[in-house]
């Protein structure tokens, strides 16, 4: 785990997101409301089908909405990946599950939130807020 | 006696001859009781002293004579005394001179002889001419008689011409001598009789000595068989049984005392039984109806009747009795004899089987009662598994696709639309609430029986976590539901996460709550107790509410079953309960009646501590964490509120009461202040992350290299409880 990565988005207007998740209506729903606030800009979605990271490399996202539940993507491996080649991205797992144990792997391989597909979206956007402030945030239902 | 010489003197010279014949005679005769030899020897004795022939003749009157003497000394006569001794003696039946005394039994003197007196006595011419030639001159034939009976006749004759013949005073002397030959006769006779009857006797005695030791010896088998057999014998002499004895061992059997003459219940002298009952197939026996008095006084042979001895002091004794009647000469009972084997011992191993074997039984039922329940309980657990599997599957999917509605909604709620929408958008956010709510509770259906609860290892103390949750509990139910707690103080820690127990917990009270509004004394109680195994903890849920008639309870844990308006229940709250509480190894169940309230049971095992320690409280932990990268210090956060600990971040909290410091390297905290942290308390602990070593030498301050090791770091934290628990407060939480 990275400890000496530092937050750089000082210089930007809106955090930048990407959205990494294999339903598209769970990415679309999520691009239309975080394009409705001014401080979060949509970088995009990406699928399991896709070459994350490549893409991830080329839209340079200040923050990384991940789900945990893809077919033939191990998202905690993914998230060492991210953490190893883009050291500014910001990784918040998401899930439906919630284990215990997917909090600590999810911590232990460096992502920043672990939060629940049933948070409300208020709850959503402000525990992703936290994060851009530095923060590492826990949904309720997941710790 | 012998006369004396002036006795003799006195007497006339005659007299002196007969009297010295006559002592003579009775000497010799005296001298032994064998008349066939002192008889012969009287020849020589009467010829020639008193006679020149002598001859005894015995017999019986009728009956054959024997001729025991003949005695004469003349030369002359030898022919004539041989012929007449094998001849002409007197057999019984042919003319004889000694006949007719036989016949008459008087004496006969015949003083002098004539040829008639031979004619008439000779039994032919030979003998005739015998006796003529012979010459007897006078005769005396005197008659031996013993106790009035003939026993023959002694003949003396007179033959040389210069002695006197026989007179009367010859025939006195003659009859003395005569009495005293049968007297000798008699003697000997009886004597020889006598003595035969001795011999018979005697070899009647030695016959019979003979049998006695036989007896006694047969006797001394028989006494030393009875001592010895591992049986009690008994003997009865009488069809009354009055009086039956017995050996050594039926003295023991029956505890009879040493001087008992009798065993027999019924006898007067001296039995020593009534200090006993006795029961056959458990019902008393009369005195008269036992085997031995059966056979002794019926003739009923009894073969190993069983018999139940109960004696004053509670104490049994179990005997086989067998008795066989003794018969008398006309085959009627006189007596019996019988046999007691103690069967206690078989008796008591008997019992003891059966005993035993119904144990076994109630075991095997028990064991298949418990088989069955576990078997049932088990495809309950596979069935609920599937369940499980297939709602958590259902609610991950369902979530899934509420997501996007709740964000679209939330956009949409952002837009100022014209009316009816915004009404229609509120109902629509209603449904997706109970949407929500659905979707939550079916994943928290997931059990797998064959896994392992997580939780499985995290601890809850009852008291301490009710202490936490009884506010969030009360504020669940509606207001005028009063919410009361039994927690006892001393209950071992449940192998239950709090987190896990208080949304099971909830669940039943939030339906109490549903089901008390608006009774009046309408509360719920909270009570948990321990059961006698100590392996589980019951707690208790109890409302006094409506109840639940038999359809609700048997159906209430299943998914989707509600007695509540479908628009407010999911119909998963006590579905959930159940996943949660068997999902940590325990049980479900639910006590309720129409009108009777319900009490919800949930069995929850204890930790795997052992009892004495799970007896203990856990001591309240805190910890303190000031790890500077935040991703570390939530991991560091999570592991340790897993493992029990209360969690305090930032850097002013270092001199509070905490128990565990979690630091690194980057924290700007120094040695000193870890090595102050430590001293204050005997159960402090440091940990510097993310370092090979610590800076400083404490056994109490450790180092753990990789902060992402969340199995490191685990065996850390277990290395530091079990060397830092003590006994904690236990205080009172009600």
């Amino acid at each position: 785990m990275a400890t000496t990565r530092k937050w750089t988005d000082a210089s930007r207007d809106a955090a930048s997101i990407v959205c990494i998740d294999d339903n598209p209506l769970v990415k679309e729903a999520i691009a239309r409301r975080i394009a409705m606030e001014k401080d979060f800009r949509w970088a995009g979605a990406l699928g399991e089908r896709d070459e994350i990271i490549e893409r991830l490399l080329e839209l340079s996202p200040d923050l990384v909405l991940l789900d945990i539940d893809m077919p033939g993507v191990d998202a905690f491996a993914l998230v060492k990946t991210i953490g190893e080649r883009l050291p500014n991205a910001r990784v918040v797992m998401f899930t439906g599950y919630s284990h215990p144990e997917y909090l600590e792997q999810a911590l232990a391989n460096g992502a920043w939130g672990y939060l629940s597909k049933s948070e409300s979206p208020q709850s959503l956007l402000d525990a992703l807020r936290r994060v851009i402030r530095g923060e590492v945030v826990c949904g309720d239902d997941v710790s | 006696m012998p006369l004396t010489a002036s006795e003799m003197s006195r007497l006339s010279p005659r007299l002196l001859f007969f009297c010295d014949f006559l002592q003579r005679a009775g000497t010799l005769l005296s001298n032994s009781l064998d008349y066939h030899r002192t008889l012969p020897e009287l020849g020589p004795l009467v010829v020639p002293m008193f006679a020149d022939w002598c001859a005894i003749d015995l017999g019986t009157k009728g009956g054959p004579m024997e001729r025991v003497l003949l005695y004469q000394e003349d030369a002359r006569h030898e022919d004539a005394a041989l012929a007449l001794r094998a001849e002409f003696a007197p057999d019984g039946v042919n003319a004889h001179p000694v006949m007719r005394v036989m016949d008459t039994g008087h004496s006969e003197l015949v003083r002098e002889i004539d040829e008639q007196w031979m004619a008439d006595r000779s039994r032919n011419e030979r003998h005739l001419s015998i006796l003529r030639d012979v010459v007897p001159r006078s005769a005396m034939l005197l008659p031996l008689m013993a106790d009035g009976q003939m026993i023959g006749v002694l003949s003396m004759f007179v033959t040389q011409v210069d002695r006197p013949l026989f007179d009367e005073s010859d025939l006195h002397v003659g009859e003395l001598l005569a009495s005293l030959v049968a007297c000798a006769i008699r003697n000997a006779r009886y004597t020889t009789e006598l003595q035969a009857e001795l011999h018979e006797r005697r070899v009647l005695e030695l016959r019979l000595q003979d049998v006695i030791k036989a007896q006694d010896s047969r006797v001394e088998e028989l006494r030393t068989v009875m001592e010895t057999v591992p049986a009690g014998v008994l003997i009865a002499s009488d069809p009354e049984c009055t009086r039956i004895i017995g050996n050594a061992e039926a003295h023991r059997q029956w505890r009879a005392e040493g001087n008992a003459k009798s065993l027999s219940p019924i006898g007067a002298d001296g039995s020593r039984l009534s200090h006993c009952v006795i029961r056959r197939n458990g019902q008393i026996v009369a005195a008269d109806d036992l085997p031995m008095q059966r056979a002794a006084k019926l003739g009923i042979a009894t073969r190993d009747e069983e018999q139940e001895l109960v004696f004053d002091d509670g104490s049994h004794r179990w005997l086989a009795v067998s008795a066989t009647p003794l018969l008398d000469a006309e085959g009627k009972p006189r007596g019996a004899v019988g046999a007691a084997l103690d069967i206690t011992r078989t008796k008591q191993i008997e019992a003891d089987l059966l005993e035993r074997q119904e144990e076994l039984e109630d075991e095997v039922h028990e064991r298949t009662r418990a088989m069955i329940e576990t078997h049932q309980r088990l495809r309950e657990m596979e069935r609920m598994a599937t369940i499980g599997t297939l709602s958590a599957g259902l609610g991950h999917d369902m979530g899934n696709l509420l997501l996007p509605l709740r964000l679209r909604l939330d956009s949409l709620n952002s837009m100022t639309l014209p009316d009816p929408a915004p009404s229609d958008l509120a109902a629509i956010a209603t449904v997706l609430e109970y949407l929500q709510r659905l979707a939550s509770g079916l994943r928290s259906l997931a059990v797998d029986p064959h896994k392992p609860d997580r939780s499985s290892h995290v601890e809850t103390k009852l008291r301490t976590w009710w202490a936490d949750v009884h506010n969030l509990m009360r504020n669940a139910v509606p207001p005028g539901v009063t919410l009361g707690a039994k927690i006892p103080a001393r209950l071992p820690v449940l192998r239950i996460s709090s987190a896990a127990l208080t949304q099971a917990v909830m669940n039943i009270v939030q339906n109490g709550g549903h089901a008390l509004r608006n009774r009046p004394d309408a509360r719920i109680d909270v009570r948990a107790e321990l059961v006698p195994n100590k392996s589980e903890v019951r707690l208790i849920i109890s409302d006094n509410g409506p109840g639940m008639d038999e359809q609700a309870r048997k159906h209430c844990f299943e998914p989707f079953f509600s007695t509540k308006k479908r628009q407010i229940s999911t119909g998963l709250g006590l579905a959930v309960v159940r996943a949660i509480i068997t999902g940590a190894g325990g049980q479900v169940a639910v006590e309720s009646s129409p009108g009777e309230g319900a009490s919800f049971i949930l069995t929850i095992p204890v930790s795997r501590r052992t009892p004495e320690e799970s007896l203990q409280s856990i001591p309240s932990r805190r910890a303190l964490v000031t790890v500077v990268d935040p991703r570390q210090r939530a991991l560091v956060a999570s592991v340790l509120k897993h493992d029990g600990y209360s969690v305090k971040h930032g850097e002013h909290d270092v001199e509070g009461s905490c128990d565990l410091w979690v630091t690194d390297a980057a924290s700007p905290r120094s040695s000193t202040d870890l090595l102050s942290f430590v001293g204050a308390g005997s159960g402090r602990v440091a940990l510097i992350m993310n370092v090979a070593a610590t800076p400083v030498s404490h056994p109490r301050i450790r180092a753990v290299p990789t902060a992402s090791d969340v199995n490191g770091l685990r065996a850390v934290l277990n290395s530091v409880r079990a060397g830092g628990d003590s006994n904690g407060d236990d205080a009172q939480v009600d």
